[in-house]
């Protein structure tokens, strides 16, 4: 995408703005007119009272001139903040409406939680592409052609023409000194001190080991390399900015020179008189100013375009699936069958599923196991359509899910991930998330079945306390069972829990994986063993390693047949359940 | 023993290290200020010259070269500017990685936050002193030489000049009052939308999962607009002392030399062109003070991330645990006696604990969470001092941690930090022993190769097998560790167990257990409970 595209597609993105911010920005112009207006006219009433003359009302009417020049300023901050404000809220927006078709597959392929990250702190640098840049331009530019108008029409345009000039020349010339320089050597520095903060988190996190080696000169040197790195990249920034401040400044000096050169020469030549020229100088030293605000301007335009380009490239990633042309309802019966089912993650050598072939009828509990990595979460998501398998495919009632309805599909399944996300909003919300009708009792109820009744009647408000503002108070077993309760009010006809208990307490476990036991018949149970204690009972265990099916059967047939889950099984009797 | 509790809370500014260049950018601000000046009084000259009889190129020739020196110091400022920032910042990440070494995590106390902010809080306070505190001082002392000026050219306006001063500093901080609190109530609306839109996005696996994903975006989009609406009531309302402040500046400035310039010169005291100079310098006078408004936000954020810094070293210097320990010439002895260990806020961790653990011999410490195991590990390896007792470890103990943390380096920085001399031939000895070798020579293709959080990513049981190896790094007769209970596949587990026996033989072993398999290898067991030594069993070779 080239930086002009992005440019029109950010300045498409701000149009339903524009009304606003043209009355923000012809605050801002009167305003930064008026502080140019103000002094060069108390210039000229100073010069040209008499002794005698009334003084008070000539001040008066300065005051009343600076009130206006404050009220333009309340009005350019006042429509910049509603800009701002809409602004922000409208990317976020965006941005969240461009991610739901991507999630969450199409993010796997980003390390870690990344994403995310970035598209918070690109919106945050998109947005004051506006406050930033468009804003200070307008004035910029048009503030000191105003000045120099009202130059050409009260004292002479000859003034006018010393004047102007000079802020044109710091327009086009200082902000832009140095411009590809000063672009890679702020996303340098930014990239940098980002480096330097992560090193220096990562030390604290690393603190047992530099103690335990003593090893605190090392990592000091390490620490003074990135510090050193930083500043060697803000140096060289700064030596551009001075220069560029230099630069201003002399052009801005030039101006009061040749304006005051100009006027001593017509003023000598009784042209204009003495008023003329006091105000003429006074508005030469004050005009330059709006235009040397863009000074600072070349960073922030670079990271808008840039963090634009980003967006915009999220914006417009291909969806992992593609949604169904004729979409199809699925039956309300819980089999899932599984034909063939290959995936392969991209830059991955070997499969992460290879052929699985198999099927589960309906009401069945079924255990899936295997070491960590093995492909077992990658084998559950797939009837969720979270991504679609590279070859074979997955039906789930008689359905192929590549042609389901997604809603009718999230209607049938429920998945329990190992860590649930808790929202912003009551306990009450979280739970409705799962089933909009449930009555209050229907969620006691919910509660209760997953062992988390007693905690939320401790809480202070029932219901209704806000827990997505506890967040990190919430610990990670509450979380889990909080998603369990959403599974029991969903009641799906496919009910998946990937290691979804692995944070309880041994014997809160049990209870839970009871009350989810006690849905066998009802619907078709899939859990993701994290203790094989748990799952000895299941109607059938499925061992997966490295993407295969390799073995299946009851426990305690598995077990005598001294496999990879005896190994398994093995290695679970020798841990100390009191160290876990 | 001088304790550190004894020692000043704060020794030093945080600005200490950049304090040169701090004085240099506050003395170029005056400069240019006088410049500034300078030129008005020229330009009064040329004024009087010209009404007086015929124009003198002279004072316009002056003009320029006090113009010319301006922009000379215009274009040093950003540069003393940076260097404050820079100094600043390079000296406090070492006084917070000095800082957090001496309170350490292992100390009890909970400090992650405090961390995180604190090392992400840097640049603010960067930022503070190289931008907004120079703003700040000239912004303040620039009146004051201005109005000294103004007496030389008469000085009852001069007078009148410094009766107004006052009113500056107290419009300056009713606008960073204002600004703090507009624009904290502002920042509390956008941080909330912030939260909810990052929990949408995180959450969006569920919200799929649920077919809610379409029904968040709309209430987010509701809850925008309502947040929106009611900020901009409230801006509506506070946002007038911009209003204020900004009709103030200009009556306090342009507006009051004017009216002092038509006094004198009706009064005949001054001549017109002193008049036009006078005017001047009151614009003169609004441009430094109209910065420090431009920086507020800076400053206002370095000061809380300064906040942060400042209690994060605080906590250091207030009492930072010594570890002390005596290291006894027998070799791979370890002895503890009648050793009792409290963490701050009072937990008892171990109560007059003791025992002995030949050199060669293998122990195993076993019991509940919370027993006191880790504890005891961290008093052997050094890293905490006993508060009762005596401990004796023969020789240095080297720790192989249950989660051993990877740093952003390379394989080489990261084995290296138990040995910083070590040779690249020693480092591949000590990866062939560890079982490692191989995994970095085919799949990270290298010692150089980046490692750690932002890096190449490493199993659970890479991460294990290379903390094995920057063990036999260290020539240490004692071996320290916490074994292992992830859950990582059965070839991974034996190679790290073939490993781990290698490591260990010949050395004197302390292992947190986690498996019974673990505690029938040892010698013996030492049991804890609630801080207690409950029994020693000879748990004997099986």
């Amino acid at each position: 995408m080239s930086r002009g595209e992005v440019a029109r597609r950010l300045l498409r993105l701000l149009r339903p703005l524009a009304p606003l911010m043209a009355l923000s920005a012809t605050a801002r112009v009167i305003n930064q007119g008026l502080a140019v207006a103000v002094p060069a006219l108390a210039a000229a009433l100073v010069v040209a009272v008499e002794p005698g003359d009334a003084v008070g009302s000539l001040l008066l009417i300065l005051a009343g001139l600076a009130l206006v020049k404050g009220s333009f300023r309340y009005v350019e901050q006042f429509t910049g903040h509603a800009v701002t404000f809409r602004l922000l809220s409208e990317l976020r927006i965006e941005a969240y409406r461009n991610i739901v078709p991507l999630a969450p597959a199409g993010l796997d392929e980003d390390r870690s939680g990344d994403l995310v990250a970035r598209v918070v702190g690109d919106i945050d640098r998109v947005e004051p592409f506006y406050a930033h840049t468009i804003a200070p331009l307008v004035s910029g530019v048009l503030v000191p052609l105003l000045a120099a108008v009202g130059l050409a029409l009260w004292v002479d345009p000859l003034v006018a023409a010393a004047f102007l000039p000079f802020p044109l020349l710091i327009v086009v010339s200082a902000p832009w000194l140095g411009a590809g320089r000063v672009a890679e050597l702020s996303a340098r520095g930014r990239e940098l001190g980002g480096d330097t903060a992560a090193g220096l988190t990562d030390v604290a996190q690393g603190l047992r080991e530099i103690a335990a080696f003593e090893a605190r000169d090392t990592v000091a040197a390490w620490i003074d390399d990135l510090s050193r790195r930083t500043a060697a990249a803000r140096r060289s920034l700064a030596r551009v900015s001075a220069t560029r401040s230099g630069l201003g400044d002399l052009l801005a000096g030039a101006a009061v020179v040749a304006v005051t050169a100009t006027s001593t020469y017509l003023l000598d030549s009784n042209v204009i008189g003495a008023s003329g020229m006091a105000a003429a100088v006074v508005a030469a030293w004050v005009g330059t100013a709006p235009a040397r605000a863009l000074e600072g301007i070349v960073p922030d335009l670079e990271q808008a375009l840039a963090a634009g380009t980003r967006l915009f490239h999220l914006a417009d990633r291909e969806p992992p699936v593609r949604p169904a042309e004729l979409p199809v309802t699925v039956p309300a019966e819980g089999t899932l069958v599984f034909e063939s089912v290959t995936v392969r993650f991209p830059g991955s050598g070997s499969a992460a599923l290879d052929g699985i072939d198999l099927e589960i009828p309906g009401g069945s509990y079924v255990a899936v196991v295997g070491p960590s990595g093995s492909g077992k979460s990658t084998l559950v998501e797939l009837p969720l359509r979270f991504r679609d398998p590279d070859k074979g495919k997955v039906q789930v009632g008689g359905v192929d899910v590549r042609n389901a309805d997604p809603s009718a599909l999230s209607d049938r399944i429920m998945l329990v991930p190992q860590r649930p996300e808790i929202f912003f909003g009551s306990l009450a919300d979280n739970l409705l998330l799962a089933d909009s009708g449930a009555s209050a009792s229907d969620l006691w109820e919910a509660l209760d079945r997953a062992a988390l009744g007693q905690w939320a009647r401790s809480l202070p408000e029932g219901l209704s306390t806000p827990i997505g503002e506890l967040g990190e108070t919430l610990s990670g077993g509450q979380r889990q069972r909080l998603a369990i309760a959403r599974a029991f009010l969903r009641e799906p006809e496919i009910l998946i829990l990937d290691e979804a208990t692995s944070e309880l307490d041994a014997g809160t476990e049990r209870k839970v994986l009871a009350e989810i036991a006690r849905e066998r018949g009802r619907r078709t149970v899939v859990v993701v063993a994290h203790r094989l204690d748990t799952v000895t009972d299941a109607d059938e265990i499925l061992v997966v390693d490295r993407g295969r099916l390799v073995e299946r059967g009851r426990h305690d047939d598995l077990v005598e047949a001294r496999g990879l889950y005896a190994g398994l099984w093995q290695r679970h009797l020798d841990v100390m359940p009191e160290s876990a | 023993m001088a304790t550190a509790a004894s020692l000043p809370k704060r020794t030093s500014s945080l600005y200490t290290a950049g304090r040169v260049t701090l004085q240099a950018s506050v003395v170029l601000g005056w400069g240019r200020a006088l410049l500034g000046a300078g030129a008005a009084l020229l330009i009064a000259e040329s004024v009087d010259l010209t009404v007086g009889g015929g124009p003198s190129r002279a004072p316009l020739l002056w003009l320029a070269v006090l113009f010319a020196a301006r922009a000379a110091l215009s274009a040093v400022s950003p540069i003393t500017d940076t260097a404050t920032a820079v100094s600043v910042e390079s000296d406090l990440r070492i006084r917070i990685l000095d800082a957090l070494l001496r309170i350490g995590p292992w100390s009890g106390r909970r400090t992650g936050e405090t961390v995180t902010k604190a090392t992400e809080g840097v640049e603010a306070v960067g930022g503070l002193a190289g931008t907004f505190l120079p703003q700040l001082i000239t912004g303040m002392t620039i009146p004051l030489l201005l109005a000294v000026v103004v007496a030389i050219i008469d000085w009852p306006t001069g007078l009148v000049l410094l009766l107004v001063l006052p009113l500056i500093p107290l419009l300056l901080r009713l606008l960073e009052r204002r600004f703090a609190s507009v624009s904290g109530r502002y920042r509390e609306t956008a941080d909330q939308l912030a939260a909810r839109f990052l929990d949408g996005i995180q959450g969006m696996r569920t919200l799929k999962t649920l077919d809610q994903a379409d029904a968040y975006g709309d209430s987010l989009a509701e809850e925008a607009e309502r947040l929106r609406g009611e900020t901009m009531a409230l801006l509506r309302v506070t946002q007038l002392a911009l209003l204020a402040v900004d009709t103030l500046f200009t009556l306090g400035t342009v507006v009051a030399a004017a009216g002092a310039a038509m006094w004198r010169i009706q009064a005949g005291a001054i001549s017109t062109g002193e008049a036009v100079s006078l005017v001047l310098l009151g614009v003169a006078l609004i441009e430094p003070m109209s910065q420090i408004g431009r920086f507020f936000y800076v400053g206002a954020i370095g000061r809380a991330a300064a906040a942060q810094i400042e209690e994060l070293l605080g906590q250091a210097t207030a009492d930072s645990p010594t570890p002390s320990r005596q290291t006894k010439d027998t070799p791979g002895l370890v002895e503890f006696d009648g050793v009792s260990f409290t963490y701050p806020g009072g937990i008892r961790a171990l109560q007059a604990v003791t025992f002995r653990v030949e050199p060669g011999e293998k122990v195993a410490l076993i019991g509940p969470s919370g027993a006191g195991k880790t504890t005891i590990a961290h008093i052997a390896l050094g890293l905490l001092g006993p508060q009762e007792g005596a401990v004796a470890v023969g020789g240095p103990a080297v720790l192989v941690p249950q989660r051993p943390y990877l740093f952003h380096g390379s394989v080489a920085d990261n084995l290296r930090l138990a040995d910083p001399e070590a040779t690249d031939s020693q480092l591949w000895v000590a990866l062939e022993a560890a079982d490692l070798a191989e995994t970095v020579r085919s799949r990270l293709g290298g010692l150089d190769t980046q490692v750690g959080e932002r890096g190449l990513q490493l199993s659970g049981g890479e991460v294990q097998r290379l903390a094995i190896a920057r063990a036999f790094l260290v020539a240490a007769p004692v071996v320290v560790l916490d074994e292992p209970t992830s859950n990582v596949d059965l070839e991974s587990e034996a190679r790290l167990r073939s490993a781990l026996d290698r490591l260990t033989a010949g050395r004197t072993l302390m292992v947190i257990a986690h498996r019974r398999s673990t505690v029938a290898g040892m010698d013996r067991a030492l049991v804890l409970d609630r801080g207690r030594l409950v029994e020693a069993v000879e748990a004997g070779p099986s």
